[in-house]
């Protein structure tokens, strides 16, 4: 199972906001779409999620177009965080309204989760707080039992223990691989630990696919404190600055290997300890037009 | 009743059922009001002799097919298409997993099915409230003739005002300027009427009473065919990035202005004297050019504000 975007491409009043988008998706794959604010994330999920007609590309799932046999789109479940319906019901009137459309839909989980963090069934979902609305937002994908589920900026302006509490959930419903993820967020730190996967948006375009288990076996954190001023062609050469404090150096290597190990402790180094390394930091790594070390001089 | 019945009814049974009650109340009020108030010493007759013809009948004290009723169709038109664009409702039905045509006629057929229910319900009212709150010593006597002619062309009336509102609501996406736009509309559509006598009747041709009647029912039948398939051609093709904008789609600009200059320049040439023709020309080229590219004409002003604003 699988669900495919092939060159997806809108342009809004003769802007082109996502251009040739591209991507597979299948089911146990928790992935991360990062872009900078206005990068086109929501564009690419109103479009794939026929608000926006396209006008280029396809979406299918299992090879079914998406367009052509709409039934399919049961299989996506996606709320529009900027605008749904949602406004005016209550918790208790979602379910009449989703399990019309999502034939799995879990009444009762949904009714057990609600009860879990604390919400009330009567409350109206425009009453609820920002929290509240995108704990409501993930139940309802989650008692969807949609097999794809598209989250967008799930965390924004959220208190770390909703945030734990949606992580949380994420995680424990992906464990027996029958559903997907696809999660947007502008801040790395947001998807660190979560996503297994992770696809940059960069002037409308996907500009990368990174796979961190596979990036994250290459790439070194280090902090090093030289000898020195003068900094070695070992680090010019293969390392990206991520920050500096007087004669302290934190730096990330991509693709460390043993002849960069060699090299580095043949400088004789005052410190020299590998840290946790961070998504930011790998796309810092891998994003930096330069190596940093310009800003020093 | 298959599910998407079932969620398009969710949806819009408090409007509906809203509709229902006020078509009620308001024809119930209205002819018990106007019959009540009658005296046997002025009136003889609640309805005149013309209910015999095959013809619609609207007399002074009963119209045999209630405006309230037309009213009501334009309106639910109007609400059943913007209220869900609003609310942000149309999201949810493209990803229902029902495909947009589905949607759009099962909506429609919905509604036309409830407006009926609405329309026998308000008639029978009507009727009924004047049968029981007639004073004593003034004639009701109706005919079919006249009756089923009226509750065809009631029927065929309000059809084509639901179309009109239904397909406005379907392309413009502000609501303030959608009631503006479709009441303005509405009310010019009267307008029509003289035009169209004129081109049946005239020193080429000339049609008979019934033929016009009958002609008349034809293509009002036709107009409201025409706007509800196009309606559905171009739900289709709707895309939501343009919400809130004065016409949902980009596209239809021109076609739009040209229809909005030629209909009401149309209808002075037919009504008016020739300075009201040209006054009337200008009017709509001016005010329609300024209204349909207005966020581009602001932006244009905006622009030389700033210029201005620079040089100071």
């Amino acid at each position: 199972m699988t669900l495919q975007v092939k060159q997806l491409a809108k342009e809004i009043d003769g802007r082109t906001i996502i251009d040739q988008i591209s991507f597979d998706w299948a089911p146990g794959e928790i992935i991360g779409l990062v872009g900078r604010n206005g990068a086109g994330k929501t564009t690419l999920f109103r479009t794939m999620m026929n608000h926006y007609v396209a006008d280029t590309g396809t979406v299918t799932v299992d090879g079914v177009d998406l367009h052509k046999v709409p039934a399919q789109q049961r299989q996506v479940f996606f709320i529009d965080t900027q605008y749904n319906f949602l406004d005016n019901y209550r918790l208790r009137q979602l379910p009449d309204m989703y399990e019309l459309v999502y034939p799995n839909f879990d009444r009762e989980r949904y009714a057990a989760l609600l009860v879990k963090f604390e919400l009330k069934e009567a409350d109206q979902y425009r009453r609820l707080s920002k929290g509240m609305r995108a704990l409501v937002n993930l139940i309802l994908a989650l008692t969807s039992n949609a097999t794809y589920i598209i989250l967008d900026e799930p965390f924004d302006g959220l208190d770390v223990i909703v945030r734990e509490n949606i992580a949380t959930m994420v995680i424990d419903e992906i464990a027996e691989e029958k559903k997907g993820f696809l999660i947007s967020s502008h801040d790395l730190n947001e998807l660190d630990g979560l996503s297994d996967r992770v696809l940059l948006l960069k002037e409308n375009r996907l500009s990368q696919d990174y796979n961190l288990e596979e990036v994250r076996e290459h790439a070194k954190k280090l902090q090093l404190v030289l000898k020195d001023r003068e900094i070695p062609a070992v680090l010019k050469e293969h390392s990206h600055l991520i920050r500096v404090s007087g004669r302290v150096l934190v730096v990330v290597i991509t693709d460390y290997t043993d002849e960069i190990d060699r090299q580095l402790r043949a400088l004789e180094p005052v410190l020299l300890e590998e840290l946790p390394l961070t998504l930011e930091d790998l796309f810092r790594a891998n994003l930096a037009h330069d190596t940093g070390y310009q800003m020093m001089k | 009743m298959n599910n998407l019945v079932k969620l398009i009814w969710r949806r819009q049974r408090n409007t509906l059922w809203f509709a229902f009650g006020f078509t009620l109340l308001a024809i119930g009020i209205m002819t018990g009001m106007t019959v009540s108030n009658l005296r046997s010493t002025d009136v003889l007759e609640l309805v005149g002799d013309s209910i015999q013809r095959w013809e619609m009948y609207s007399g002074d004290y009963f119209n045999a097919y209630s405006n309230i009723l037309i009213f009501i169709y334009w309106l639910v038109g109007l609400l059943l298409m913007n209220r869900d664009l609003k609310d942000n409702f149309n999201q949810f039905l493209f990803t229902s997993g029902y495909s947009r045509r589905r949607v759009y006629w099962t909506k429609y057929f919905l509604a036309q099915g409830f407006l009926l229910v609405t329309t026998v319900a308000g008639i029978a009212v009507q009727y009924g409230v004047a049968a029981v709150m007639l004073p004593s010593g003034i004639g009701f006597h109706l005919a079919w003739a006249g009756v089923l002619t009226s509750w065809l062309g009631g029927l065929l009336i309000s059809w084509l005002f639901f179309a009109i509102t239904w397909f406005a609501a379907l392309i413009v996406g502000q609501t303030a300027s959608l009631l503006v736009t479709a009441a303005g509309f509405t009310l010019s559509s009267f307008g029509t009427l003289p035009i169209y006598l004129k081109l049946v009747n005239n020193k080429f041709w000339h049609l008979s009473e019934g033929q016009t009647l009958v002609l008349g029912f034809v293509l009002m039948f036709l107009a409201t065919a025409i706007l509800i398939v196009w309606g559905s051609w171009l739900f289709q093709r709707l895309s939501l990035e343009h919400n809130g904008e004065y016409l949902l789609f980009p596209k239809l600009r021109v076609p739009v202005y040209i229809v909005f200059v030629a209909y009401l320049t149309g209808l002075a040439a037919v009504n008016g004297l020739p300075i009201t023709i040209a006054i009337t020309f200008i009017f709509t080229v001016v005010f329609g050019y300024a209204w349909l590219w207005r966020p581009k004409l602001g932006e244009k002003w905006h622009q030389y504000q700033q210029r201005h604003s620079a040089r100071e």
